[in-house]
């Protein structure tokens, strides 16, 4: 599957993971904003359920993209785990992106206001929603650093107990407790 | 807060959120209020902040929904679900708002070859399954941004589990509903597939209280092969899988017969079977795959029916859904039910089930064998008993072993042998069934179980497909005198119908032309016997209609037309469109049949009737078209059915002669073909389509039109380069030999002679590489030969006699070969050379 539209944009995609691995975590919205338009539909599929609540399993979706990216990945990566890590980092932007791309095609203000703008206000609703809870995922992680990290490798990176264990270094049970109260915390700061 | 106050929250949350809730309160009393009063109010949110969660993210993921927009000639009202595969939609055919469909979209198919093969397998199954309680495949596609969708019947019900709530049915009731479902996914497994999704949500209840089974998105042939495994998929409801389905163990029958049991528990229970708690894997891994399900407390015989089926270890389950359903039906009737309390069956069964083993892997065990085990199983009981394990031995040796066993490398023999130890069981049974219908029908669909595994095997000999033919032969002798006994049933006659067409197939492959017209003949037979009986019924016509539109497209040709089988094929087909005017797959089929009917006049030289078929096939295709414009198999039938048409009018000596309507329809041919070649700019096989429609327009142009040569040298490029890839296809240098003179021949009209010299040269020197590479190719010396007697008289009109001579010992030692190979397509070549010969002289 291509990831990127061109050798152009593969070029790119490979510089600035050279960048991260050197550290430079600026980078980030850069590189979301070049996978954007791929990994956007990849996301509706990924977070399709049958119902809200189960387990975030890795689908063999995401695995694809994650293997398209791994295709770029530089020789800096030594371990999976940044590697990981990176990932479950970058579909969080990506949907970040999304939702105030989301939010500002509806403050736009050109659109006139009738009964078929209805969608949009239930999009624009939802991404306001989205970038509250990101929000306080990023105050989750001020506090304590790991649970913003299950979070992030659990729900956007789509990794299993098991993986996100390996990734952090710590045991499924620790990542399991890290992962239930990050849940209660963010969904209390939902109104949960 | 504090991050030491944040690290004591952490703790005592950790510490009693793994506690049951009652005793919760006295650990937290014994905490400061602040650390106590945020930890209370986490433990308030923890119930449903998962969902909450992954609600507002999947919610942002999904923002842009398909509602309202366009899908193939649907429009998409409402979405009714999501699944793992893709979404689901309610819609309606465009300005005909009162069809109402299910439309299927496969969103990940853009993006994986994966799913998109899924997608197609699912479509394919249930265009295989046509069943009252299955929810039928009305039309397929893909949206203009290439998103392929299934369109369903719409089923406008409620769950099996809500519906036993809402009308309060008794036991019994859940009972006689339960086996309807039993019922749609027997069909299911006598047709190879297995659901392994099976759970109340996709267990429709309509209006009339008829189930109707859906979603076969993760369902599997049995006989697929080795390439898609069941883990791969991963379960999409962990309380509805089966223990074999989390552990990555084979998938078989047995898992549908497991998650039949827990609906059956569910609508007896009013509760699920089970449920997991919290959402980790190991949670489902303990609660599918070892927690017992708890006993209905119902007691008596339904409960121990219910706990056989969804026993954890599929060994001890129902062998199939068959004896599942005979014994719901034993209790219905209050007799005594197959599955005891005693554990003695279930040793018994153990003990056949390691002998399986030895049978795939050595072939111990053989007809004495079995003599032994089941002397060993059922002493001292009846002769009845010993039948019903017997049977089930033989079809667990075809449908789980045979399944198991053929994903092994190299597993060609341990195949055989399952094959032959089955068969030996049915020839046993076979003797014993005597008036039984059911049973009879069940040994029948064993042989052809038997005869399909035959004929597929890898690379299958002529022997296997003899083997295949014979075992078929059993299923046709068991079936054929139930269905003159009675001649209207509808699912022996069908069964028998497909069983013929299936011979007729493979005779057809084996050159056995007599064999294979008979043989469709008789699936013919058989369906008109139904049909008479049940003029009304469009399923019955439709495989009749099938049967002989078959004959027409697969035998006829072969052996002289039979004009009846020509226009009733056309007939019944229509009679069906009749009865479901708005059902895309009729029309599809229609189609088809018209040109099938067409074909067979045609190559009867009834030009005049292939005209008149052709003309409708056209229509229908030309509906197609509009309806679907996005999708590329509806463009090329299309296509074909204008090149028929035109073909009919021009090209062939047989054709009417309509030199204009030919340019018309072949002019249509080009722009579909053009079009086809946008959409898939380097397909092959769309590359070579546009250069038989540019060859077919200018060779119908008229002497001199300029346009003419353009074309037809466009086409020789585009064949050149696809035959510089494609090296080994002799067919496509054929019709560069053809195209060499056709082109050759229209330069000499324009007073070219120089230009057409070439190309007859090339087409003459096409033709001996080929013949030098396969002494066996007669179209590379005809051809040669054509080539080479317009080279010789373009050479004579320019006064070259000398080179026109020099070309004669190789055309004479073509000829000679020609003749060798056949001498009855040479005649008329053997006279074009004796001809130049004699103007040489």
């Amino acid at each position: 599957m291509n990831m990127a539209n061109g050798q152009e944009d593969k070029q790119e995609i490979t510089r600035l993971l050279d960048r991260w691995v050197a550290g430079e975590r600026a980078v980030l919205p850069e590189l979301a904003r070049i996978l954007y338009p791929q990994w956007k539909r990849m996301a509706q599929a990924y977070f399709r359920r049958e119902q809200a609540g189960h387990v975030l399993q890795a689908t063999g979706l995401v695995h694809e993209a994650y293997m398209a990216l791994a295709d770029l990945r530089p020789r800096g990566f030594e371990s999976r785990r940044e590697f990981n890590a990176l990932v479950g980092r970058l579909m969080r932007q990506i949907l970040v992106d999304h939702a105030r791309r989301v939010r500002s095609a509806k403050r736009g203000g050109d659109v006139p206001h009738t009964t078929a703008d209805a969608a949009l206000d239930v999009a624009s609703l939802r991404a306001e929603e989205f970038l509250v809870l990101d929000d306080a995922i990023g105050r989750l992680g001020e506090m304590n650093e790991r649970k913003a990290q299950v979070i992030e490798l659990r729900y956007f990176g789509g990794f299993s107990l098991e993986e996100v264990a390996d990734t952090l270094g710590v045991s499924v049970a620790t990542v399991y407790r890290e992962q239930r109260m990050a849940e209660a915390w963010l969904g209390r700061a939902m109104g949960a | 807060m504090t991050p030491d106050q944040f690290r004591r929250v952490e703790e005592l949350f950790d510490e009693v959120a793994a506690l049951p809730a009652g005793q919760r309160p006295a650990i937290l009393a014994l905490h400061d209020p602040e650390i106590r009063a945020e930890v209370e109010s986490l433990l308030a949110a923890d119930d449903d902040a998962a969902g909450k969660l992954a609600g507002i993210i999947s919610g942002i993921a999904n923002e842009d929904g398909l509602e309202g927009r366009r899908i193939g000639p649907y429009r998409a009202i409402r979405e009714i679900g999501r699944g793992g595969m893709g979404v689901v939609f309610e819609g309606a055919r465009e300005g005909d708002f009162s069809q109402r469909v299910a439309l299927k979209l496969s969103t990940l198919a853009v993006y994986s070859p994966d799913f998109l093969e899924r997608f197609r397998q699912e479509r394919q199954i249930l265009a295989g399954l046509t069943h009252p309680f299955i929810a039928r495949l009305i039309d397929g596609g893909s949206t203009a941004d290439g998103v392929p969708f299934i369109a369903m019947e719409f089923v406008d019900g409620v769950s099996i589990r809500d519906y036993a709530k809402r009308e309060k049915l008794s036991p019994d009731s859940c009972c006689r509903l339960f086996l309807k479902v039993c019922e749609a996914v027997e069909y299911a497994h006598q047709n190879l597939i297995v659901h392994r999704d099976l759970k109340p949500a996709n267990v429709l209840i309509n209006e009339r209280g008829d189930p109707k089974l859906l979603d076969f998105g993760v369902a599997k042939l049995l006989d697929a092969g080795p390439g898609m495994t069941a883990t791969s998929l991963g379960p999409a409801t962990p309380e509805y899988s089966a223990p074999e389905q989390i552990l990555g163990h084979a998938i078989t029958t047995r898992t549908d017969v497991y998650q039949l049991g827990l609906i059956l528990y569910e609508i007896l229970a009013g509760h699920r079977a089970q449920s997991v708690p919290g959402t980790s894997l190991r949670a489902i891994q303990r609660t599918v795959c070892e927690l017992e399900i708890e006993p209905l407390r119902l007691g008596g015989d339904l409960a121990t029916i219910v706990a056989t089926a969804v026993q954890k270890d599929p060994a001890r389950r129902y062998p199939s859904v068959t004896a599942f359903a005979d014994d719901i039906r034993a209790f219905l009737a209050g007799r005594p039910i197959a599955a005891l309390r005693d554990s003695r069956w279930y040793r018994a069964r153990k003990f056949v089930r390691r002998n399986w083993l030895m049978v795939a892997a050595a072939a111990l065990l053989s007809v004495t064998l079995l003599g032994g085990i089941a002397a060993t199983l059922y002493q001292a009981r009846r002769a009845e008993r010993r039948f019903a394990q017997v049977r089930g031995i033989a079809r667990a040796l075809l449908y789980d072993v045979h399944e198991s066993v053929q994903t092994l490398p190299a597993s060609i023999n341990a195949q055989q042998v399952v094959v032959r130890t089955a068969l030996q069981y049915l020839d046993g049974l076979a003797t014993e069934v005597g008036n039984d219908a059911g049973l009879q029908r069940e040994v029948a669909a064993g042989y052809s179980r038997i005869g399909t595994i035959q004929a597929r095997m890898v690379g299958p000999s002529l022997d296997q497909r003899d083997s295949g033919l014979a075992s078929f032969s059993k299923a046709a002798g068991i079936l054929a005198p139930m269905q003159n006994a009675n001649p209207g049933q509808i699912d022996v006659a069908v069964e028998l119908a497909d069983i013929y067409s299936t011979m007729a197939e493979i005779a057809a492959r084996t050159t056995r032309t007599a064999e294979a017209s008979k043989l469709a003949e008789q699936a013919i037979a058989v369906m008109e016997a139904v049909a008479l009986r049940h003029p009304e019924n469009p399923f019955v016509r439709r495989r009749l209609a099938k049967a002989l539109v078959m004959y027409n497209r697969d035998i006829a040709g072969r052996e002289k037309p039979k004009l009846d089988f020509v226009v009733r094929s056309v007939t019944e087909m229509e009679a069906v469109l009749a009865l479901m005017p708005q059902d895309q797959t009729v029309r599809d089929e229609l189609a088809q049949a018209y040109l099938a009917a067409g074909t067979v006049c045609f190559n009867g030289k009834d030009s005049a009737s292939a005209r008149n078929y052709f003309e409708k096939a056209v229509l229908f295709r030309e509906d197609g078209v509009r309806a679907q414009p996005g999708n590329a198999v509806l463009l090329r039938a299309l296509m074909l059915a204008y090149a028929a048409l035109g073909d009919v009018h021009w090209g062939f000596p047989h054709s009417l002669g309509n030199r204009k309507e030919a340019i018309a329809s072949f002019q249509k041919m080009f722009a579909a073909a053009s079009k086809q070649q946008a959409m898939d700019p380097n397909g092959r096989s769309a590359r070579l389509d546009y250069a038989f429609s540019q060859m077919r327009y200018g060779s119908a142009l008229p002497p001199g039109d300029k346009q003419a040569l353009a074309l037809l040298g466009e086409s020789l490029t585009t064949l050149e380069a696809v035959a510089g890839i494609d090296a080994g296809n002799a067919g496509l240098r054929r019709q560069m030999i053809d195209l060499c003179i056709r082109k050759g021949q229209r330069h000499a009209e324009l007073g070219q002679s120089g230009v057409a010299i070439e190309h007859f040269k090339k087409g003459a020197h096409i033709a001996d590489a080929l013949a030098t590479a396969d002494s066996k190719n007669l179209s590379a010396r005809t051809w040669g030969l054509r080539a080479t007697f317009h080279l010789a008289q373009a050479y004579e009109k320019s006064s070259r006699r000398a080179l026109s001579v020099a070309l004669l010992p190789k055309a004479r030692q073509f000829l000679q070969e020609a003749q060798a190979l056949d001498a009855a397509s040479a005649a008329p070549l053997a006279n074009q050379f004796a001809e130049w010969e004699r103007r040489l002289r």
